[in-house]
């Protein structure tokens, strides 16, 4: 009971880093108003990753995942867990240099990307020397103050939604937008493998299932207030419409705070990953923890610093390379155990 | 030591700070008029001004400027400012007539990009007279013109029903949709405008020059093609259905009866060959001026009947008016697109064939309150 | 040796201080006592009446033992332990020829009785309060936990103080693992002396140096025998009426003792109130300042011109204004404290008249400044711990440095690490954040709003592993 609901939320902010700007926009393009009936069949044939990475947890649970990579795959161990590192690397620079552009281009337009990334680097590298459990426990208060700028906002929303935005139903193409928000899934799950397996495994189904009924909501409410054309327009759809919150007895204008929920998202998934490749370069201990994040950081905001279309489509098309490999990783690691069991 | 290392870094990189900005560094920008000037756009700000002057009172000033583009006009306008120019608090937009005819989609382009602006204001048409006039005509009864403007929209649009609410977020909703023209309201100038500049004018009781809500102007995708006289602009905001009272002086036995519907109730049924509309209203009488006994029910039921064909007869000019213009601003082909969308991608142009399309009203109208008399004065004085 | 030759060594370590008082009777016995801490009633009245009782001088050191009045009385051989005796009140009794001697207690009152607590002040609720003497102190535990499982433990720290140092806690209730830790660290310490237990804070709190506070020093007796019944442990040191409650979390600082006194409906809304005012007097310079300098589209319309007027009749930047009248106030509050109280009044008078119209009609500061700042003041006078406060001062300011640079995402950034500095205190093995961040849904029940005492019957489980309250 202690532990569950803090890996819980750990789960929750993982799943929904990439809901900003990166998957939403993709999603929205091919399957415009029924992007939420997209999203319910991707979310119920994403449980079979779900349920293929709990089969993997289960396997030797008591041993950490870098020794379960020697056991199952023992020749091409090294090539594979180099593949894994580039993957976790560019996957967080890409979500990094996401986020950077949210703030630039919302909160603070004059200063430059890697002043930013700076700021952000620091209670990254802070948390990345701490362990899992403290890691769980800064999930959880995030949690909490997540879920209720969510409920707010949900509840400043009620009167502005107008479904028959919704309608014409089922005219548009369903199935790629299913396809690539499970995508967009794969990467973050096959990210839980490396905590503790015995906390994980009760919290994985149920962290998938708080994840997709948040997304769900979110793309229902922004597609009822914009509509399908502007949802398209903007850059991030749902930053705007919490520009609308509010309006009729409240003065305040209170999007900056209710943006922090994916802030949140995504400091906790760039951090996870980062210890992941922390685990798997074996750094445990001292000031070799921080080097990576911080290097790699500085760098990538330099060389990626720009805002246009063409760099999302390319962050888009990166992202689902790897989701395909990870995808791939997760069949074949599956297939290993299944198959030594039959020998056993 | 690790957090050591990291404040070291801040501080070194954070000698200069990008944003930094002092609130009184800005000139609060409260309104905006678009007009044409040889061919170029000319910007007016209402800058609202952060020191206080003698009267305490808050000083105002109106800024022009002009460009070929909006940016090029809002630069022209920063040469003569002594401050940066903050558009995060605009409350009011008003485009004059010559620009709403040749298209409002740049200025449109550049309020939805920028990242300064929050799109929460009130969008609206300057009519017979140059837009800028407008921002300068001060009131007394508030703090600075932009304000007595937004305030004014606000408030007619939950009392008239001629008025409707022209937020720019629902104008850019029914620019981008299927089936959907946006319309827009209207202001003019009463008075010498002269004069109603200047402060002394606001210190006689009767005012020289004030700002006034007109009709309703019809757009056709981003182009202003006409106006609505009063009743038909009455008739508009009927079939759009997003007020909450609506009032008609029903012409009665050479007398006028005015009626005020409190609850007003609008119904579509939607088929491919036509749209039957469904009104249903309660209301009040105001103010009778016939000579006619209120406690017979077959007069009221009369009265009912005749607020009936007026309501009626309200939204069928509308509707001719529509489809003389072409523009469908009542979202008919939005709802035929959300009921049969393969017939509506059919169609190659929907406001062309909106002019023959056939759509029926069927009204019904209830008294449910009579105010505070039982009879009408006139009977009563003149029985 | 005969013992008027010990006696004279024993004065001589002493150099021959003015308050040595040495006597001897009949040539057989004597003995020495400081005037200073030991009653000359007790001596009069028990030994010396004893000692005029012995008839033989046969066995004299065995007689003395069985027939001395006085109830308390140690047998020694080592000499060099007889200092201690000596300072602490005991009158040492020395037999010719003899290797022993015999310490009988004599101590005198030097403290000033059990009186109402000054810095901890109550309305409704016991008032006594923990004084210098450690025998007053213990007592005053003892008497209101009438359980056969008290412990009381002793040690003695400091080469040169020698203080006793209690640890108390309940058998078994209090978690075995934390009383052997916490006996570990003090055994360790080799230091001068402590004259207080404010000295023990640092060595408690070697393993993670944070600005927050890991324990809780209170001057009131039941508070510590609340935390007791829960599983908590308590240090007490002679010589200082406070006493240090280990483990301490981020909950405890919010709870006063006479919470459960009252109704839980008032408790509830005077906790969340005090919720409330942490959070305002940490974040609200910061807000401030980043409202007015970075993100402007913050504030509603009519507020705006009035501030940006405001604004411009002042030359100073805006972190400025709000830095210098945050450390105005907090010098403020340190005159107030230290003065003495017949001066008291007046400076705090004086104070506030400078800081409010004088300088907002002399064009220094804008007026919202200085009611922003009296707002953070006045929440942060809510918290009566000044370790507590301390830790909020200093966060304070690190908020107000982080958003000069980069406006609401500094604020952002600074709670996130905040965040992550309260999630990785461990205080005694039990997480800092105890009921919230390791969910634990049966002290929730305390911990922001109360509930009535029948529903909550059980004890918080990092706390101690014995968790029923209410046998039927």
């Amino acid at each position: 009971m202690n532990n569950r609901l803090s890996y819980t939320s750990l789960i929750y902010f993982i799943l929904r880093a990439t809901s900003l700007g990166i998957s939403f926009a993709l999603i929205v393009r091919f399957a415009k108003q029924d992007s939420w009936l997209a999203i319910i069949i991707g979310t119920i044939i994403g449980i079979i990753p779900v349920l293929l990475v709990e089969y993997i947890a289960k396997y030797e649970s008591d041993k950490t995942f870098v020794d379960k990579i020697k056991i199952v795959f023992p020749k091409s161990y090294k090539i594979i867990s180099t593949i894994m590192l580039i993957g976790f690397f560019t996957i967080t620079i890409i979500n990094f240099s996401n986020l950077t552009t949210l703030i630039t281009s919302q909160f603070l337009s004059k200063t430059p990307n890697i002043v930013i990334a700076i700021v952000f680097i620091i209670p990254i590298a802070l948390l990345i020397t701490k362990d899992n459990k403290i890691i769980a426990r800064v999930s959880l208060i995030l949690f909490y103050v997540s879920i209720f700028l969510f409920l707010m906002s949900l509840l400043g929303f009620l009167n502005q939604l107008d479904l028959s935005n919704l309608k014409p139903a089922l005219t548009n193409p369903i199935l790629p937008s299913a396809y690539y928000y499970l995508s967009f899934n794969i990467m973050p799950i096959f990210l839980i493998l490396f905590f503790p397996n015995k906390d994980i495994i009760p919290c994985l189904k149920k962290g998938y299932l708080l994840s997709s009924i948040t997304i769900f909501i979110i793309i229902i409410t922004t597609l009822a207030i914009l509509g399908p054309d502007l949802t398209l327009l903007y850059q991030y759809p749902q930053f705007h419409i919490l520009k609308r919150l509010y309006q009729d007895f409240l003065t305040f204008r209170l999007e900056n705070i209710f943006a922090v929920q994916f802030i949140f998202d995504i400091f906790i998934f760039c951090v996870v990953c980062l210890k992941n490749c922390n685990h798997l370069l074996n750094f445990h201990q001292g000031y070799k923890q921080i080097i990576i994040p911080i290097i790699l950081l500085i760098i990538t905001t330099l060389l990626f610093a720009t805002n246009t279309v063409s760099y999302t489509n390319m962050i888009i098309n990166i992202s689902l390379i790897f989701s395909i490999f990870f995808a791939f990783l997760i069949l074949l690691f599956s297939i290993k155990i299944f198959t030594k069991k039959l020998i056993k | 030591m690790i957090k050591k290392l990291m404040t070291l870094i801040i501080i070194i990189l954070c000698s200069g700070c990008w944003n930094y900005q002092e609130l009184n560094e800005y000139a609060i920008v409260t309104g905006m008029a678009l007009d044409y000037k040889n061919n170029e756009y000319q910007l007016s700000f209402l800058i609202s001004n952060g020191n206080k002057s003698e009267n305490d009172q808050t000083k105002i000033s109106v800024l022009t400027g002009s460009g070929i583009t909006i940016y090029d006009a809002i630069k022209d306008v920063s040469l003569m400012s002594p401050k940066e120019l903050y558009i995060s608090h605009l409350s009011i937009v008003i485009v004059s007539e010559e620009v709403a005819k040749n298209g409002i989609a740049d200025l449109i382009d550049f309020l939805m990009r920028d990242p300064q602006s929050h799109q929460n204001f009130y969008m609206v048409l300057a009519k017979n007279d140059k837009a800028q006039d407008m921002l300068s005509i001060l009131s007394p009864l508030a703090d600075y013109p932009s304000q007595k403007i937004t305030l004014n929209v606000k408030n007619s649009a939950k009392l008239q029903g001629k008025i409707t609410d022209a937020n720019f977020n629902l104008f850019i909703h029914k620019l981008l949709a299927k089936g959907f023209e946006p319309i827009m309201n209207s202001l003019i100038i009463v008075g010498n405008e002269e004069e109603g500049q200047t402060p002394e004018s606001q210190e006689k009781a009767k005012q020289d020059a004030y700002t006034k809500l007109d009709t309703i102007g019809i757009f056709k995708n981003d182009k202003l093609v006409g106006w609505a006289t009063k009743e038909e602009s009455i008739g508009i905001s009927m079939l759009l259905g997003n007020i909450s009272t609506v009032y008609f002086n029903i012409p009665y036995y050479n007398e006028y009866a005015v009626t005020v519907s409190n609850d007003y109730k609008i119904d579509y049924d939607v088929s491919k060959d036509k749209i039957i509309v469904n009104v249903n209203a309660e209301g009040s009488l105001k103010e009778i001026s016939c000579n006619i006994n209120l406690e017979d029910k077959n007069e009221i039921n009369k009265l009912e009947k005749k607020v009936e064909e007026e309501m009626k007869k309200y939204m069928e000019d509308a509707i001719e008016l529509a489809k003389n213009y072409q523009t469908d601003i009542f979202g008919f082909g939005n709802l035929i697109y959300k009921k049969y969308p393969k017939f509506y991608n059919e169609i190659e142009d929907w406001n062309t064939y909106f002019t023959n399309f056939n759509i029926e009203i069927n009204t019904s109208f209830k008294y449910t309150s009579r105010g505070t008399l039982d009879q009408s004065l006139k009977q009563e004085i003149y029985e | 040796m005969t013992s008027q030759q010990q006696i004279k060594i024993i004065k001589n370590t002493l150099g021959n201080s003015s308050d040595i008082v040495t006597r001897n009777i009949n040539d057989i016995i004597s003995y020495i006592y400081l005037e200073s801490v030991s009653s000359d009633d007790k001596i009069s009245n028990f030994l010396m009446q004893s000692i005029t009782k012995i008839t033989s001088i046969e066995q004299l050191f065995n007689q003395l033992k069985n027939n001395i009045y006085n109830s308390h009385i140690v047998i020694e051989t080592d000499i060099n332990k007889c200092y201690y005796y000596l300072s602490s009140g005991y009158t040492c009794l020395f037999i010719d020829n003899e290797k022993n001697f015999i310490a009988i207690e004599t101590q005198m009152k030097l403290d000033r009785g059990v009186v109402e607590s000054t810095s901890e002040p109550l309305i409704r609720g016991p008032k006594d309060s923990f004084t210098e003497n450690n025998a007053i102190n213990l007592g005053l535990i003892r008497k209101r936990i009438k359980d056969p499982k008290l412990r009381i433990d002793e040690l003695k720290i400091g080469r040169r103080t020698n203080s006793k140092t209690s640890i108390i806690y309940i058998d078994d209730i209090a978690n075995k693992e934390s009383v052997k830790k916490i006996k570990d660290i003090l055994n360790k310490i080799d230091i001068d002396g402590i004259l207080d237990t404010g000295y023990l804070r640092d060595f408690l709190n070697k393993k993670q140096k944070t600005l927050f506070p890991k324990i809780i020093s209170s001057e009131r007796p039941d508070l510590a025998c609340q935390s007791l019944l829960n599983g908590k442990i308590i240090i007490l040191v002679e010589n200082s009426p406070y006493a240090i409650i280990l483990p301490a979390l981020l909950v405890d600082f919010f709870k006063a003792s006479e919470d459960y006194y009252q109704s839980n409906i008032s408790t509830s809304f005077s906790r969340i109130l005090k919720w409330v005012a942490f959070f305002i007097t940490i974040t609200i310079p910061s807000v401030y300042i980043a409202c007015m300098t970075f993100n402007q589209e913050m504030i509603p319309n009519q507020l705006l011109i009035s501030l940006a007027t405001q604004r411009s009749q002042v030359p100073f930047p805006t972190f400025m204004e709000v830095v210098i009248f945050v450390i105005f106030f907090e010098i403020l509050r340190e005159a107030d404290i230290k003065s003495p109280s017949a001066s008291g009044a007046s400076m705090s008078i004086v104070g506030a008249l400078i800081l409010g119209d004088a300088a907002v009609t002399a064009g220094i500061v804008s007026p919202f400044v200085i009611i922003i700042v009296a707002i953070t003041s006045i929440c942060e006078l809510v918290f009566t711990d000044m370790d507590f406060i301390n830790a909020i001062r200093q966060w304070r300011l690190l908020f107000i440095f982080s958003t000069i640079f980069t406006g609401l995402i500094g604020i952002v950034v600074m709670l996130l690490i905040l965040i992550i500095e309260l999630a990785s205190i461990e205080s005694l093995g039990v997480p800092y954040l105890a009921p919230f961040s390791p969910l634990n849904l049966n002290s929730l029940k305390d911990s922001i709003v109360l509930s009535k005492t029948n529903k909550r019957e059980k004890r918080a489980s990092y706390l101690t592993k014995n968790r029923t309250k209410v046998k039927s």
